[in-house]
């Protein structure tokens, strides 16, 4: 099962990608925006998790444009270190389904990337 | 919220946030025992629990500018190179991880008389910076009372909390700017 995980911050992103790993997940790590929205156009993730603050394009941006280009068959779970309720908005209108706030444990990250992927399967059967 | 008051929380949030989320996965690793190979790096935890403390106490200079209650310190006499060498002992490990080279040159018996605590932390949080955006080696030099960084690309702009960083160091007789690729913080 493939996973991508984008975020720019180098050290937080290869820990959790050990956890996914390990989790017997594929992962393929991008640090920016940009990155994210390019391997998600040319591969078939299962879930795509994004941090919100990333250079070059945020999270925001980036999930805007998967979703247009990708539309809304992949779950996007979005890595927050803002609270607020507007921030969280924003990222459920950029079409994410799920937002995580930092700091988060990766067991609550791999349980919400297994519902999702569950819930996909079960639609599709 | 002020804007300088907002760019302050904004940008130590964040990084109290990830630096913390660091802790807690890495953490989690050793928990649940998933190092089988015994290869996991813990020094993304000793470097997040460093950069909390380093942050903290920047957050609270940076505050007492914004709210005009800065304290009064008094100068003393201290090595700049001195806490740089310590700083990357700190990174090592993230220096290695990131594939680029720092070198330090300048007199190790160089002392500058000025206002270390503001020195220290500010100035730390700009060494770490520019190593985590630098996408090639850096160099470090320090000589009279200049110490150049020259840093080569970087993934993205420097963040804009250094304009405040600035205005502060200038309160406490540094002059501090970024040109060229090249960050200069002069004691004057």
């Amino acid at each position: 099962m493939k996973i991508l995980i984008a975020d720019d911050e180098l050290r937080l992103r290869k820990v959790v990608a050990l956890h996914l790993k390990k989790a017997q997940y594929d992962v393929t790590e991008a640090s920016n925006g940009r990155q994210a929205v390019e391997l998600a156009e040319n591969n078939e993730f299962q879930c795509i998790v994004l941090d919100v603050m990333m250079p070059e394009m945020d999270g925001i941006e980036a999930c805007q444009r998967i979703r247009k280009k990708i539309g809304d068959s992949v779950p996007i779970i979005m890595l927050t270190a803002k609270a607020d309720a507007s921030d969280i908005e924003a990222g459920v209108e950029a079409g994410a389904d799920a937002y995580l706030t930092k700091p988060f444990s990766p067991k609550e990250l791999i349980e919400k990337i297994k519902a999702f992927v569950e819930t996909k399967k079960d639609n599709k059967c | 919220m002020n804007d300088e008051l907002f760019t302050i929380y904004e940008y130590f949030s964040h990084n109290f946030r990830t630096f913390t989320s660091t802790i807690v996965a890495s953490i989690e690793v050793l928990k649940l025992d998933l190092d089988v190979e015994g290869k996991f790096d813990t020094a993304s935890i000793y470097e997040s629990s460093y950069l909390l403390d380093l942050y903290d106490n920047a957050f609270n200079i940076c505050l007492k500018h914004a709210l005009c209650k800065d304290e009064t310190l008094k100068k003393s006499n201290f090595n700049p190179l001195t806490m740089v060498k310590g700083l990357l002992g700190e990174f090592d490990s993230l220096i290695k991880l990131k594939h680029v080279n720092v070198c330090i040159e300048g007199k190790a018996e160089n002392e500058i008389f000025g206002y270390e605590f503001i020195y220290k932390n500010l100035f730390q949080v700009i060494v770490y910076e520019i190593i985590r955006l630098s996408q090639e080696n850096i160099s470090i030099r320090f000589w009279d009372s200049r110490i150049e960084i020259l840093y080569g690309n970087i993934r993205e702009n420097l963040p804009e909390i250094f304009l405040i960083f600035k205005e502060i160091l200038e309160k406490y007789d540094m002059m501090f700017f970024c040109r060229n690729n090249t960050a200069v913080l002069e004691f004057l």
